[in-house]
């Protein structure tokens, strides 16, 4: 059901990024920092349109929705069709993995970041960013905020439960942004 | 699909190898082919520059 929906609205999805430029733009620049300058052996899971891959200079992505992964592809990105719990991957083959804005939308985080720490080489690291569920007052109502039809069907977590959820699958977490409703994380590979 | 890609997959479901088949390929990359796991006795098209490995049995 939640895949249907990138499917019939991929266009709409895409266009939330031309009309939120400003804020696409800063979740751009705080991602940035946290990868190396050389960002050609990093992977993006779940690349949607190529938002992020194409301005971070990522090569290639995985995306189960045919329609967000040929705009990806139009855009230059080599696109495997596949998904996160299911990794078509060998093990220890990526150096680097990141993933924006895809836990929300899985029904497995678990098994998600268990095949993403199989595929990456000892050492390598994933990034993940997401919006994050406040403690005390749980996910802000903001229209603004991202894709509403679509996040009708996410599930926010925690600072603190995905930083569980990372640790119990055999990352160590290196590093942290948490400001506003988004959370980025870098976490090598134990 | 780039030929060199072909060295990282495996599949899915059982992280076997891929036997590739090329039906279509320009300079840059196959355009059209499969992807087969022998073990799950599965056939996976590359269609259009994009190999579906979504994961799937052999009923599907």
């Amino acid at each position: 059901m939640k895949e249907n929906i990138f499917e019939q609205y991929a266009e709409e999805y895409d266009v939330w990024y031309e009309e939120h430029r400003f804020l696409y733009q800063s979740e751009l620049d705080r991602v940035k920092r946290f990868l190396p300058s050389d960002t050609s052996r990093i992977i993006e899971l779940g690349v949607g349109s190529g938002r992020f891959a194409v301005p971070l200079a990522i090569p290639s992505g995985m995306e189960p929705s045919i329609a967000l992964g040929r705009m990806a592809y139009k855009r230059g990105i080599a696109i495997v069709r596949g998904r996160v719990e299911f990794l078509p991957v060998r093990q220890s083959s990526c150096q680097a993995v990141l993933l924006m804005f895809v836990i929300c939308f899985l029904a497995d985080p678990m098994v998600a970041l268990q095949e993403i720490h199989r595929i990456l080489v000892p050492g390598g690291f994933l990034v993940i960013g997401f919006i994050r569920r406040d403690e005390k007052s749980g996910i802000k109502e903001n229209n603004n905020r991202k894709k509403g039809k679509f996040l009708a069907h996410a599930r926010f977590y925690t600072c603190q439960e995905v930083a569980m959820l990372l640790e119990s699958s055999g990352f160590h977490l290196k590093e942290t942004d948490s400001r506003d409703e988004i959370c980025i994380i870098r976490a090598e590979k134990r | 699909m780039k030929r060199e890609l072909h060295d990282i997959l495996c599949c899915p479901v059982c992280k076997g190898d891929l036997t590739l088949e090329v039906l279509e390929e320009d300079e840059r990359e196959i355009i059209t082919g499969s992807l087969t796991c022998a073990a799950c006795n599965v056939v996976y098209p590359i269609e259009e520059g994009i190999p579906n490995l979504l994961p799937r049995n052999r009923d599907e």
